[in-house]
């Protein structure tokens, strides 16, 4: 390498560190930004992948909830129950067809059958089996989403808000359903968005914590 | 569902229906739309404004967001309510690039390196099918690549077409990593000025052409 003068050295160094890590250091050159974000373009960074539209559309969740007016609510209590109840056993007939799956045993459909079967017999009533194992997944998904927000939190501790604004979004596609670690997540995101400076977006993510938190205190109240 | 092969006024029709649902309160019908217009947006707008998957992917929330928000204030009059996405989302880019001071966020604009493959079509409609192509993008690259020096191409390569880490690269190239971080900055430095020479000369000869 010959002529390297302290501003190219700088401006490498800043250029290093804007593609790695996206902080804008002072000797950060915007031509070569520009032409380093072109050329990523021409390769995977083109495409929103399935990942990151899902996860978007998981942060809208909660907008879209208060958002919409509820229309119809007696249509909407016809078909509940039938689609909660088809719902509820299509997912343990999952949960029991991925518990006795194994490649090594013998055939698939009877085992499957036979599972079921001993599910369904073992269980006092439908209805319990039903709402027992809604009930797992829902505390299964707070407590991965709690697991997350503990992470999120050491992430920005260690002075890493774009780690911890990864970590939140993972935990915000587990479940959109209100829980106090939902308004948690939503808590912490708004505090990584202030350690970058972002004030709008850190209002919004406070603003989703605390509709969060008061439709909580409300159902908890029996409002 | 839209089909894919959609046309104009399909396209406006299906809208028109997703629409009418979003308005009466169906949460699902919002997805729709999402689906439809996220993945244009963020290739075709927010990531070439912004030049950082992040800050795109960011900026398309708030698109939504607000979008969600002012619904009541679109009027469609027979125009795709992409056009009225893409505006949000220049103006989320914008702020963006405002307050780029603050939040230290590393923000490229590129949309200039982009006009010579950018969308040819005057009617809106047909534009939205016009993706700024990557790949076409990518064929004049490899193009450029062939004529600039050949270690430059080469970190060009492995950086960013292969997407290697630094060390990856400094090591393929047997220097040091601060001597690769001084070869890719030259190299995109190569790369930009054979860039906009071979498109003002294209644009040069279509004006005399025109």
């Amino acid at each position: 390498m010959t002529d390297l003068d302290e501003r190219e050295q700088a401006e490498a160094a800043a250029l290093a560190e804007a593609l790695d890590r996206d902080v804008a250091l002072p000797d950060l050159p915007a031509d070569a930004l520009e032409a380093a974000a072109f050329l990523r373009f021409s390769g995977k960074d083109a495409e929103l992948g399935a990942e990151a539209e899902q996860r978007i559309f998981a942060e809208l969740a909660p907008a879209l909830k208060t958002q919409s007016a509820p229309p119809r609510k007696s249509l909407y209590w016809i078909w509940l129950g039938p689609m909660f109840a088809l719902g509820a056993v299509t997912f343990l007939w999952v949960q029991q067809t991925s518990r006795s799956y194994s490649p090594a045993a013998g055939t698939h459909a009877s085992q499957l059958t036979a599972e079921s079967e001993r599910t369904f017999s073992a269980s006092p009533t439908l209805g319990e089996a039903l709402s027992k194992s809604v009930r797992s997944l829902q505390e299964e998904q707070n407590l991965q989403q709690t697991s997350l927000c503990d992470l999120a939190e050491r992430q920005l501790q260690q002075g890493q808000p774009e780690s911890a604004l990864r970590t939140i979004a993972d935990g915000l596609v587990l479940s959109a359903t209100p829980s106090a670690a939902l308004a948690r997540l939503y808590e912490i995101k708004a505090r990584a968005h202030e350690r970058r400076g972002e004030k709008t977006l850190a209002g919004d993510s406070y603003f989703q914590a605390l509709q969060i938190n008061r439709q909580l205190m409300q159902e908890s109240l029996g409002e | 569902m839209l089909s894919e092969g959609a046309n104009a006024a399909e396209r406006l029709r299906w809208e028109r229906g997703v629409l009418e649902r979003i308005r009466r309160g169906e949460q699902t019908a919002f997805g729709e739309l999402y689906r439809a217009h996220a993945a244009p947006l963020y290739r075709q707008v927010l990531y070439p404004a912004l030049g950082n998957r992040t800050a795109a992917e960011d900026a398309l929330a708030e698109t939504f967001r607000t979008a969600l928000q002012r619904l009541d204030q679109f009027q469609s009059n027979d125009v795709s309510i992409y056009f009225w996405l893409v505006r949000i989302a220049k103006n989320k880019a914008t702020d963006m690039h405002r307050t780029k001071n603050v939040t230290r966020r590393a923000l490229a604009n590129f949309e200039r390196l982009l006009e010579p493959s950018e969308m040819v079509s005057t009617n809106p409609e047909a534009q939205l099918h016009e993706a700024r192509s990557a790949h076409d993008a990518r064929h004049q690259i490899e193009q450029i690549l062939k004529q600039i020096n050949e270690r430059y191409a080469r970190a060009l390569q492995l950086r960013f077409l292969e997407d290697r880490s630094r060390e990856d690269c400094a090591r393929a190239l047997e220097v040091k990593l601060g001597n690769f971080d001084v070869l890719l900055l030259r190299a995109l430095r190569a790369f930009r000025k054979h860039w906009e020479e071979r498109h003002s000369d294209a644009r040069l000869q279509g004006a005399v052409e025109s």
